[in-house]
């Protein structure tokens, strides 16, 4: 069996913020401990994200893919499945849009709700094979979807070193930009702030309307708390648990296509910085709500765009801030996990 | 059969009022008292729930009781944690085995304790250790091969090995013959009579009656957490066992009235149940007409769960005919659903109730269809259909958005009723109905039951209570081994010692 911290009551809120707070805080001591300019460099992580327009909308970008790969696991740890495959589905899902934009010649608002739709597919087909073989077989889906993971990723490598290499990238392995009809309109020029935002909180909408307003929502809900009396009120606690897959994956797909058509403008190998990984955490962070996933989301941008001021204008490297996240990463692991276990396993013989 | 118990031989274990109670408040043993002789078979029985898997941890160590001690071969023992237990000489073999496949039997056995030659394991003297033990017990093991290849009564042979080689004395286990063929029971109780005779001493938890009269010396009968009696085997025989084991003090919820059944609604012929090799239900024929209460009386254990689990849609049959006011059964839960069919649950944890969900949630599961359109839920009317049922049902303790998990176990229970007796079901499958519910919530359970009786309603009743059978019961079917031993139209002509004697598995009437 498989963990299920969806099937956990959600986390107070109070010791949420406590735990980023305190991440915060042993941050703000490392970076003290190691720069030459310690008043500076705190400024530089505390403040830096929010210094003038482009740093907001720098940050705000950044919040994109979180927010679509955090709801992509919060559906499938509602529903009791641990999808840690959204990095492969958010993969898939941007090669899948980045060909429709790149190939079908349709007027802007139809290629840009074309190509949405191709990632949106791609991603949930590839998370749909790892939940059927979940729901039909017990396979364990975190070794399916970290498994899946790899083939995506590879495969996106090859396609964008072949079929669909820019001609006049000088062989970088990366597709040409897309026609600028196929682009998500900006806000907060200079900055790289899109609309991919505005999309991402209204699918977080969609999904809180899912799970709490829908029968297949509720059936993903009950799956995640009991299978074995969803099954017996006379409903599938299989059907629950692949479509929370494969709706998880396509909101990866979403999340990707997203940061290729409103900031990077075209698909680079490797343009992920672990967006399906850190989709766990943001997922986590908010308790699986989906209305909180993107203020998760918009702390964990903020974190990095910390790191990144901070790099610029300081002596400190981001590497401080990377100790940050992955202390971040334990303590809320930590958090949830000692919420799911009430009674500690203490079965083990001599 | 006994062996001569030496006067100055101390007792292999004395369990002085060990009680038990979990943070959620559950309270698994309340001054329990057990004393085994060395050299014995010790069974400890009792239903599903009274405490037995509780005390058998408290032994291993596995859990600290809140009060009473413990006393082993004469000296004090508290142990802390399973190490020291089994330093201390007491063994114990779990009901799932934790084996590890991969590895062969001798690897398994001395796991943790390999013999050593220099820095490398030394494996003809594991494969020699094993061959001696296996030799003790009486089994014919090879120590070469992979535990993953062997049946499930040899891996619990290997696990008795490895519990023999960390040196036990005693050596506890839970359930032993749950998992096994009836061939594989007999070998395991000769094995385990071997290691009694050569000194060493054995407890095991079983609630199956033959077992403690065919292969035990001694036996405690639990319930509700506590210790009701303790008997020599050669002073006791099966009716008595089995009144000790199900006669909660007596409930008297109100009389059963005459009943004039109607047509018949669920039909179960020659059903038959093979899992593993096993027979769990064996040529089950029987019948529940509308306007009457069948009950299935027997010890936990004996079929009564595969019997709910086919006439639910729950579990295909391997074999036999069921159908309800006529039609086949569906082989699918919601298909039996929308023939009208009800099922209050065995285990309210397992399946009966989803426990962090709430009250509301709970109560919908069976007919989402009636407060949805096109899939989308009308919170309204969920919310109205909880309130209403609160309020019906006197569900004390939440709202409707309140969760499950924090009710009472009668409260829960009660969302439990209200959820399988809303639309009046035709035939209502209810099984342990009152299972874990205070005295209130009993009545008000039993005048539901037989409320919906008298307006028609067939009910098969499954109940390890012989008072709630007697009760409600208007016919009464004896389950034992999967088979029917015995049938009763009239529930009052009988007494209890024969139908413990059913029970206990003589084929009678």
């Amino acid at each position: 069996m498989s963990a299920q911290p969806g099937a956990t009551a959600p986390p107070r809120t109070a010791s949420t913020v406590a735990v980023a707070a305190g991440a915060m805080a042993l941050g703000v001591v490392l970076i003290v401990l190691v720069s030459d300019q310690p008043a500076a460099s705190v400024r530089a992580f505390l403040l830096g994200p929010f210094d003038g327009t482009f740093q907001i909308g720098t940050m705000l970008a950044r919040a994109v893919p979180y927010t679509f790969t955090g709801l992509a696991v919060a559906l499938g740890f509602r529903a009791g499945v641990f999808n840690i495959g959204a990095e492969g589905q958010l993969y898939l899902g941007t090669l899948a849009g980045t060909a429709v934009a790149l190939t079908l010649p349709l007027p802007g608002p139809v290629l840009i709700v074309a190509a949405l739709l191709a990632a949106a597919v791609a991603g949930g087909l590839w998370g749909f094979v790892p939940g059927i073989l979940r729901a039909r077989w017990a396979t364990n889906e975190i070794v399916t979807t970290l498994m899946l993971n790899f083939v995506a990723v590879l495969l996106v490598s090859w396609v964008v070193s072949g079929p669909l290499l820019d001609p006049g990238g000088l062989g970088f392995p990366q597709t040409a930009f897309l026609p600028d009809s196929a682009r998500l309109p900006r806000f907060l020029p200079p900055s790289s702030a899109h609309l991919g935002l505005l999309i991402g909180v209204l699918a977080c909408i969609a999904g809180h309307w899912l799970l709490t307003r829908t029968t297949l929502g509720y059936d993903m809900r009950i799956a995640g708390d009991n299978p074995a009396f969803l099954r017996y009120g006379g409903r599938s606690p299989q059907r629950a648990i692949t479509a929370s897959m494969a709706l998880g994956g396509a909101m990866a797909g979403l999340g990707g296509i997203a940061v290729v058509m409103g900031e990077q403008g075209r698909l680079i190998d490797g343009f992920s910085t672990g967006y399906g990984f850190v989709g766990i955490l943001i997922a986590l962070l908010a308790g699986n709500r989906p209305l909180v996933i993107p203020i998760a989301a918009l702390f964990y941008a903020y974190l990095t765009s910390g790191a990144a001021v901070m790099e610029t204008v300081t002596d400190v490297p981001r590497e401080v801030v990377t100790i940050v996240q992955g202390t971040l990463f334990l303590f809320v692991t930590v958090t949830v996990l000692a919420r799911t276990r009430t009674r500690p396993s203490r079965e083990v013989e001599g | 059969m006994t062996p001569t118990t030496d006067a100055n031989t101390p007792p292999a274990l004395q369990v002085r009022g060990v009680s038990k109670t979990y943070p959620d408040g559950t309270v698994a043993n309340d001054r329990v008292d057990l004393t085994v002789t060395a050299g014995h078979i010790h069974a400890v029985m009792g239903e599903n729930g009274a405490g037995k898997s509780t005390l058998m941890r408290v032994v291993h160590g596995l859990e600290t009781p809140d009060a009473g001690d413990m006393v082993l071969h004469g000296r004090p023992f508290t142990p802390r944690d399973a190490r020291q237990a089994i330093a201390a000489g007491v063994g114990m073999v779990h009901q799932h085995f934790r084996l590890v496949d991969e590895l062969t039997v001798a690897e398994n056995v001395t796991l943790g304790r390999e013999p050593r030659r220099g820095p490398f394991v030394d494996r003809d003297a594991a494969r020699r250790r094993v061959a001696t033990l296996a030799a003790d017990l009486g089994t014919d093991i090879d120590p070469d091969r992979p535990v993953g290849e062997l049946s499930v009564g040899q891996k619990q042979r290997v696990e008795i090995l490895r519990v023999l080689d960390q040196g036990a004395r005693l050596i506890v286990l839970d359930e032993p013959s749950a998992v096994l063929t009836p061939q594989e029971v007999d070998g395991l109780f000769t094995a385990l009579r071997r290691l009694a005779d050569e000194g060493r001493t054995v407890v095991f938890i079983t609630h199956k009656l033959r077992e403690v009269l065919d292969h035990a010396d001694a036996v405690t009968v639990m319930r509700d957490g506590r210790t009701v009696g303790s008997r020599a085997v050669a002073d006791v025989d099966e009716a008595a066992l089995a009144r000790l084991m199900v006669g909660r003090d007596v409930v008297l919820t109100g009389t059963r009235t005459p009943h004039t059944p109607g047509e018949e609604v669920l039909a179960v012929e020659g059903l038959t149940v093979h899992h593993d090799g096993r027979t769990l239900l064996d040529h089950v024929t029987l019948s529940v007409h509308a306007g009457e209460v069948v009950g299935i009386a027997g010890v936990d254990g004996n079929g009564q769960d595969e019997l709910v689990d086919v006439v639910t849609g729950l579990r295909p049959p391997t074999a036999g005919r069921i159908s309800i006011s006529g039609t086949d059964l569906p082989n699918d839960p919601a298909a039996v659903r929308r023939l009208g069919v009800g099922h209050i649950a065995a285990d309210r944890t397992d399946r009966g109730t989803a426990a962090a969900s709430s009250i509301a949630d709970n109560l919908v599961v069976s007919r989402l269809g009636d407060v949805a359109r096109h899939g989308v839920l009308d919170r309204r009317a969920v919310r109205q259909h909880a309130e209403d049922a609160i309020a019906t049902h006197d569900i004390r303790g939440g709202t409707p958005d309140t969760p499950v998990a924090s009710l009472s176990g009668g409260n829960a229970q009660k969302v439990v009723i209200a959820r399988e007796l809303h639309g009046d079901p035709r035939l209502l499958v209810a099984a342990q109905p009152t299972r874990g519910v205070d005295i209130g919530a009993i009545e008000r359970i039993h005048g539901e039951l037989r409320r919906r009786r008298d307006d028609g309603a067939a009910i098969l009743l499954v109940s390890t209570e012989l008072s709630e059978l007697r009760g409600l019961a208007d016919r009464l079917v004896v389950l034992q081994g999967g088979r029917v031993t015995a049938r009763y139209d009239d529930p009052d002509t009988v007494d209890d010692e024969t139908l413990g004697r059913a029970m206990a598995g003589e084929a009678s009437a």
